[in-house]
């Protein structure tokens, strides 16, 4: 066995660190050579001797030690907060984010919403006849008035009704001259007059229906007719031929829905004029 | 240390128990018994493995890592010696060697003159409970030259001890 090997092995005794097959081996030689037994056991010793001389710190490391790991664990925590403060501050951060990036991707994802525009169209029609509009007093009078309500109603469908209903006003026109040549004029006919004198959105149809009522100008009931759609007509020409007619009649009746329109500021002075005129013919 | 590393400092005590004996014993011989030197030193490697548990990974070995801790603690204040002797030198202060008479005393002194490369793996071995072959890794050799070493150490300082005995 070469020395260096003898060597290594009294390293292994000394410290203690051999092993069963490096012992066997070392005390084979041992038997060989007692001095190599009396140096490994010195080197035994010596090793021991190192032990014993081995010291323990002071307590005043110890105290330091664990000062210092104080620190670090109050620095650990501190960190910690920070780092808490930062990720709360992140959240927030991150929830204006998301916000804004939600309302800028809605912004260009979602087709914008259809902008409605309402028109009003307003489309003129002739005089609807009265008895579609108060459809449910028609229904009670068929029950209380018989023969004569059928009669009125009898019309309705009449060609000549409908032709009052006619969007041309030519054709409304031809209609109540048709009307006024008859020569028995029923109730159904004068009613479908007013309704054309009140409602009609053309006025030289509404003038023709004031002329056609003109022969018949001594009735009661067509005078009331006049009363009744005085107050709803717009056009001065309308107005002034009913005032007229009106007067000429001494239908004293007409006089509150004279001063009425009188006292109606939009009223035309012409108009006025004529209803100031009348009134002091009742007079005098 | 892995616990540590995930920041359970509470087990860092655990470890300095264990290992601050050998570790002042490590750097009382390297400071040639200079007990409050060898304590600072001790703090030093605890305070290091700490602040820098970070850098610790699972697959070292921790008496391989705190070594090269203590070592580097060790090269530093052999640095800040050297300009202290540098210093001394200036002014002009000599120091006398006293003989010894304490069987301590003359085996650290012993362990003085050792020839650095065998002090080293001495006082690795005996002090820091580092394997031979954990100081071949270290030292970057064969477990052959270690063993070489120590032998030739404990020879070195089995003439001093005899001698005084």
């Amino acid at each position: 066995m070469k020395r260096e090997e003898i060597e290594q092995l009294l390293a292994d005794y000394a410290s203690g660190e051999i092993s069963a097959i490096n012992r066997q081996r070392l005390e084979e030689l041992f038997k060989q050579d007692a001095a190599l037994k009396e140096e490994a056991d010195k080197m035994a010793t010596v090793w021991q001797s190192l032990n014993e001389m081995e010291q323990q710190p002071g307590a005043e490391a110890d105290k330091q030690f664990y000062a210092m790991l104080q620190n670090a664990k109050a620095d650990q925590r501190q960190a910690g907060r920070v780092v808490q403060l930062n990720v709360g501050w992140l959240k927030a951060a991150a929830a204006i984010a998301a916000c804004i990036m939600a309302f800028v991707i809605g912004r260009y994802t979602v087709a914008p919403a259809e902008i409605v525009k309402y028109k009003m169209v307003v489309v003129k029609q002739p005089a609807v006849n009265i008895q579609q509009i108060n459809k449910p007093e028609t229904v009670i009078a068929k029950a209380h008035a018989g023969k004569q309500v059928t009669e009125e109603t009898s019309n309705e469908g009449s060609p000549l009704a409908r032709q009052l209903r006619s969007v041309f006003a030519s054709e409304r026109i031809d209609a109540v001259v048709k009307l006024s040549a008859k020569k028995n004029l029923n109730a159904a006919d004068l009613k479908m007059l007013e309704m054309a004198l009140s409602e009609d959105p053309n006025p030289n149809v509404r003038l023709m229906v004031v002329n056609s009522l003109r022969p018949l100008l001594s009735k009661q009931n067509v005078q009331q007719v006049l009363i009744n759609s005085l107050d709803r007509q717009g056009d001065v020409m309308v107005q002034t031929s009913i005032v007229d007619m009106l007067v000429a009649a001494k239908s004293k009746q007409a006089i509150p829905q004279m001063i009425t329109l009188l006292d109606n500021k939009n009223t035309d002075a012409m108009v006025q004029n004529k209803i100031k005129d009348g009134i002091e013919t009742f007079l005098n | 240390m892995l616990a540590v590393k995930n920041e359970d400092l509470d087990k860092a005590a655990i470890l300095y128990e264990r290992y601050k004996k050998k570790l002042y014993n490590f750097f009382l011989y390297k400071n040639n018994g200079d007990k409050e030197k060898s304590e600072d030193s001790v703090q030093q490697v605890f305070y290091r493995m700490i602040k820098y548990r970070q850098s610790y990974k699972e697959e070292n070995n921790f008496k391989v890592w705190i070594y090269t801790i203590a070592w580097n603690i060790q090269h530093q204040d052999y640095k800040q010696q050297v300009k202290m002797d540098d210093l001394r030198a200036n002014y002009q202060i000599t120091e006398e060697y006293t003989p010894v008479d304490d069987r301590h005393q003359a085996v650290q002194h012993a362990l003085k003159l050792l020839p650095d490369p065998y002090r080293e793996v001495l006082l690795m071995s005996k002090f820091l409970g580092l394997k031979y072959e954990e100081i071949a890794e270290i030292n970057n050799c064969s477990v052959g030259v270690v063993k070489t070493r120590v032998f030739r150490a404990i020879k070195s300082l089995r003439e001093v001890y005899f001698k005084i005995s």
